[in-house]
């Protein structure tokens, strides 16, 4: 794990933004996140790290990252051999000159993350949207793997 | 001087009660210019009309709500199932009725303009 310095609210910042890890949010997530059934714990690199979801319904799986404040060209989305990454960098604001940082909390910089899908899935019906924030990645599951239901006759 | 101050002192992302919902506070940036403060806060999920800024004498909180979780089966969860919530106090030289509120991308901006005699002025010598 990248050693991440400890975050704390600088009253005036002369080096301008930063880049404050927040060392206890990380080691929480490392400790505390649930790993539900099939799925194998995700790598993260980068300068910060979004909160990941992964999620499943009877038709795809759906990741959700947060990522607020950024454009949809600084965001890239790849997937190889069922690993999908989410990566890309949160440029930050330029300062303007008369203007003094009195707080800095929030994180920027390059990010990346990457998760295993359990099962395949149809790389060509891969969808992504970011809205409010938020990335969606929707990828539908291949035929033959989706949850089947099956009849139980009873004789 | 700083003029926006913190009612709470918990660390930012720490999740408080505050009657029945759970709340983090959102991480934020304040810079000072001449003309006034701009407090920046990431609130990722939160769409237009799901904020809430208000003005109480000199407290201003700021309220964000969104989805409380995943739809579907959870594999994995990172993300807390909480809206955001944080307050500030504001000083005197902040005029309160100039204050205006901005969300993009999950991003609230506040503009707190400095009251007009707060703010540095040249004073032109005659002679």
């Amino acid at each position: 794990m990248k050693l991440m310095r400890k975050n704390r609210p600088t009253l005036f910042d002369g080096f301008g933004l930063g880049r404050w890890g927040n060392f206890d949010e990380e080691f929480e997530r490392l400790l505390g996140t649930p790993f539900a059934g099939m799925s194998r714990p995700t790598e993260f690199f980068g300068d910060w790290t979004p909160a990941l979801d992964l999620t499943h319904d009877k038709e795809s799986f759906v990741a959700k990252i947060e990522l607020p404040g950024m454009e949809k060209d600084d965001i890239e989305v790849s997937l190889h051999d069922g690993v999908l990454t989410i990566s890309g960098e949160r440029k930050a604001e330029e300062k303007k000159e008369d203007e003094g940082q009195l707080r800095t909390e929030r994180v920027f910089g390059s990010f990346s993350r990457s998760v295993r899908l359990p099962k395949p899935v149809n790389e060509e019906k891969v969808t992504a949207s970011y809205k409010d924030g938020i990335l969606t990645v929707t990828a539908p599951m291949l035929e033959e793997v989706k949850p089947k239901q099956i009849d139980v006759k009873v004789k | 001087m700083s003029c926006v101050c913190e009612n709470e002192t918990k660390a930012p992302e720490s999740c408080a009660s505050v009657e029945t919902e759970r709340w983090i506070q959102p991480r934020a940036d304040v810079v000072e210019s001449q003309d006034g403060f701009v407090v920046t806060l990431d609130v990722p999920g939160v769409a237009k009309g799901a904020l809430d800024v208000t003005l109480d004498d000199r407290t201003l909180t700021v309220v964000g709500r969104r989805e409380s979780g995943p739809v579907g089966e959870t594999l994995h969860r990172e993300s807390k199932a909480a809206g955001f919530r944080r307050a500030f106090t504001l000083g005197e030289s902040i005029d309160p009725n100039g204050i205006s509120a901005n969300l993009r991308d999950g991003v609230a901006t506040l503009t707190l303009p400095k009251a007009v005699a707060a703010k540095p002025r040249k004073i032109s010598v005659a002679g």
